[in-house]
């Protein structure tokens, strides 16, 4: 194995995410994550080159931080409206935080390992070190990686009031990423050459407001400071997006917080 | 897959504070279950559930949180963290002081590893207070401590905090496959020299959204439930913790520390099927337990563990996978533990891989609690409640399998 390497990156953040048309049965009752999830793979499959593999050879790994936490609410929407026994079981099945992987794994007939996790400080960091794993260790050939948030107006309200004042409003969200371990040095993409996320005790209600969070990237110092919950997962897709359009040639990108650190360092192949 | 070395072992649950409760319990189908205890949730509903007692903090727990207290501040013990602490993971952290101490490590101890903490959860990862949104959608403005706790509630977050570790840490979050999942994660990490010790298992409390969310979908029974039998009518839920101290071989020679037993198998596969039932030939089921028990270099475990639910769909796709399996060979016993424990849905891969390392060690498999007829479908028969069977090796295989069509499964060897 010479190398994990990104393939390409989707996108499906607030206004800019259109739905697949061609997905619209297959989504019908999924909630806002998934359907923001399932937009950003479908656009990082449609970037990516071909690869006749089987279905056990792709693996699926989803990090999130509060998952479908608006659909959690929903469903005790249903359950104070319509009391016990009457709540939505639609709702329900869908606010476990691995729905959005169970649709990913239907709709592109993947049979490899999928796998969801949450952590509050970097979880789509957390989800491509565990893909990475299963490339490095050849279990899988190709692994989608996707980080998804969605809003939520009782999140939102809590997060005003850690700050004490009006924040940038949490966006619906959703990247994925390709990620193919090739056997190989021929092939186009992004090598990644390590990732290290490094976190520390802190003040857990910084992992909602993110005050302190900041970021570097290929330019150097930059320091740009975070201002929601899923601007590091779209700040780290930017930087890596570049070398893939040919703008740059390595990165290493930073994000660093006071309740850790990550690294990724990349270049192109 | 290296071989990893087990060396601690934690179990709490409705059946009991700690792993010898679990199997002293087995020895005598000791069961407790029943209505939803009012000090938990008020509910109108009947169906019966696994509920561990009101305080979960156990008395090793506890010395746990104030040993930590004491290392973090040098002061007297005090109780500023115990109060943040959600219910699953206070189950943590009783679960994980059992463990730990059985495998010999003290705080001081992992001050100087690096210690990987990985954990499975459902409940414990979703924002479960119903006072807060109750407000917030009278267009009240909730006092915002229940956030601040939530907050502080990721699993992985507060154990490491609670032991003052760094390393990997994560909380997987694959349904009724999480712990599972876990122990297969924390493996992965001390094979690639990502950690020297993992603590890793799964964990969840009994839930009022969880419960009625069950009822919704029709799979809860409204008595003990009866895994694999004929008359089974669905699941009841559980809550608990599971855990697991893992250390590659080195280290426990280094230490000095002979291990409980080893994982010598991991695998993880989907159904890619149902959002909510599983394949019904459980296809990613056996593609799972093949792939674990070819890294195990195994044909055949002396006992399965099944995930065994007690609903009509897992029942009989699990056992149809079986059947796949053991097809011209000999059967092991196959026994689920879930009517001894309920469904404690992200800590079921936790507390169901304690359970089969533990009945390897002592030879002894006891059948299913509950299962009193074997549905005579099946295409192969669990062992029924009063039986024992004497294992003839000490390879024992858990499985589980979860809603979003994950499937998991890890071969134990006793030592």
């Amino acid at each position: 194995m010479t190398g994990i390497t990104v393939s390409s990156i989707g996108w499906a953040i607030d206004r800019d995410c259109i739905l697949p048309g061609h997905l619209n049965r297959s989504l019908r009752r999924a909630d806002d994550l998934t359907k923001r999830g399932v937009a950003a793979a479908d656009l990082a499959f449609s970037a990516a080159q071909e690869r006749d593999l089987g279905a056990h050879e792709t693996g699926i790994f989803v990090g999130t931080a509060f998952g479908p936490l608006e659909t959690n609410f929903r469903f005790l929407d249903s359950l104070f409206d319509d009391g016990e026994g009457q709540a939505s079981p639609t709702l329900f099945s869908h606010s476990v935080h691995n729905a959005m992987a169970g649709y990913l794994a239907r709709i592109y007939t993947v049979h490899g390992p999928v796998s969801t996790q949450t952590s509050y400080a970097w979880p789509f960091l957390n989800a491509l070190q565990q893909a990475w794993g299963y490339l490095e260790s050849g279990a899988i050939k190709r692994a989608l990686v996707v980080g998804a948030e969605m809003t939520s107006p009782p999140l939102e309200y809590a997060r005003e009031g850690f700050l004490q004042k009006d924040g940038q409003p949490l966006c619906s969200g959703a990247v994925a990423w390709i990620i193919d371990g090739w056997p190989t040095a021929s092939h186009k993409g992004v090598m990644l050459r390590e990732l290290v996320i490094s976190e520390k005790t802190a003040d857990p209600v910084l992992f909602l407001t993110r005050e302190g969070e900041a970021f570097t990237g290929a330019a150097g110092q930059v320091g740009k400071p975070s201002s929601h919950l899923f601007d590091y997962a779209v700040f780290f897709s930017t930087e890596i997006q570049k070398i893939l359009r040919g703008e740059a040639v390595t990165c290493r990108v930073k994000a660093t917080a006071p309740f850790g650190t990550a690294v990724l360092d990349a270049c192109r192949r | 897959m290296e071989k990893i070395a087990i060396t601690g072992l934690g179990c709490i649950s409705a059946a009991g504070l700690t792993v010898d409760d679990h199997w002293q319990a087995l020895e005598k189908s000791r069961v407790n279950c029943g209505a939803v205890p009012a000090w938990l949730f008020s509910t109108a509903q009947s169906c019966p559930v696994f509920a561990a007692p009101e305080n979960i903090l156990t008395s090793s727990g506890a010395l746990l949180l104030a040993q930590a207290g004491q290392r973090r501040s040098g002061q007297p013990p005090g109780d500023q963290v115990t109060p943040l602490l959600s219910r699953t993971a206070r189950l943590v952290v009783s679960a994980a002081s059992e463990a730990l101490a059985g495998a010999r490590l003290s705080l001081e101890d992992l001050a100087g590893m690096r210690v990987g903490v990985a954990l499975g959860t459902t409940v414990g990862c979703t924002f479960n207070d119903e006072e807060y949104y109750h407000l917030f959608r009278q267009n009240g403005r909730p006092d915002l401590q229940p956030v601040r706790q939530y907050l502080h509630g990721n699993l992985a977050w507060c154990l490491q905090a609670v032991l003052g570790t760094s390393g990997p840490a994560s909380v997987l979050t694959n349904a009724c496959a999480s712990g599972t999942d876990a122990i297969g994660l924390a493996a992965q990490w001390l094979a690639s020299g990502m950690c020297d010790v993992a603590v890793a298992g799964g964990a969840d409390e009994l839930s009022r959204i969880a419960y009625n969310g069950f009822l919704s979908l029709q799979l809860a029974d409204t008595v003990p439930c009866r895994p694999f039998d004929a008359s089974r009518q669905g699941l009841n839920l559980g809550e608990g913790a599971g855990i697991l101290v893992l250390e590659r071989e080195d280290s426990c020679r280094r230490r000095g520390q002979s291990p409980l037993g080893r994982l010598l198998g991991y695998g993880i596969f989907s159904d890619a099927y149902h959002p909510t039932a599983p394949h019904p030939q459980g296809r990613g089921l056996v593609d799972a337990v093949r792939f674990a028990m070819i890294q195990a270099g195994h044909d055949t475990p002396a006992m399965v563990n099944a995930h065994g639910t007690g609903t009509k769909a897992n029942d009989q796709a699990e056992t149809q996978a079986l059947g796949t399996l053991f097809a011209g060979k000999d059967v092991p016993p196959i026994v689920s533990t879930k009517g001894l424990t309920g469904h404690t849905l992200g800590a079921a891969g936790g507390i169901e891989a304690v359970l089969t390392l533990t009945a390897l060690r002592n030879g002894m498999v006891h059948g299913t609690i509950g299962c009193r007829d074997v549905d005579p479908s099946f295409a192969v028969a669990p062992l029924e409640h009063g039986r024992k069977e004497k294992l003839t090796g000490r390879v024992g295989l858990s499985q589980s399998l979860a809603f979003g069509g994950g499937n998991s499964a890890i071969i134990l060897e006793a030592c």
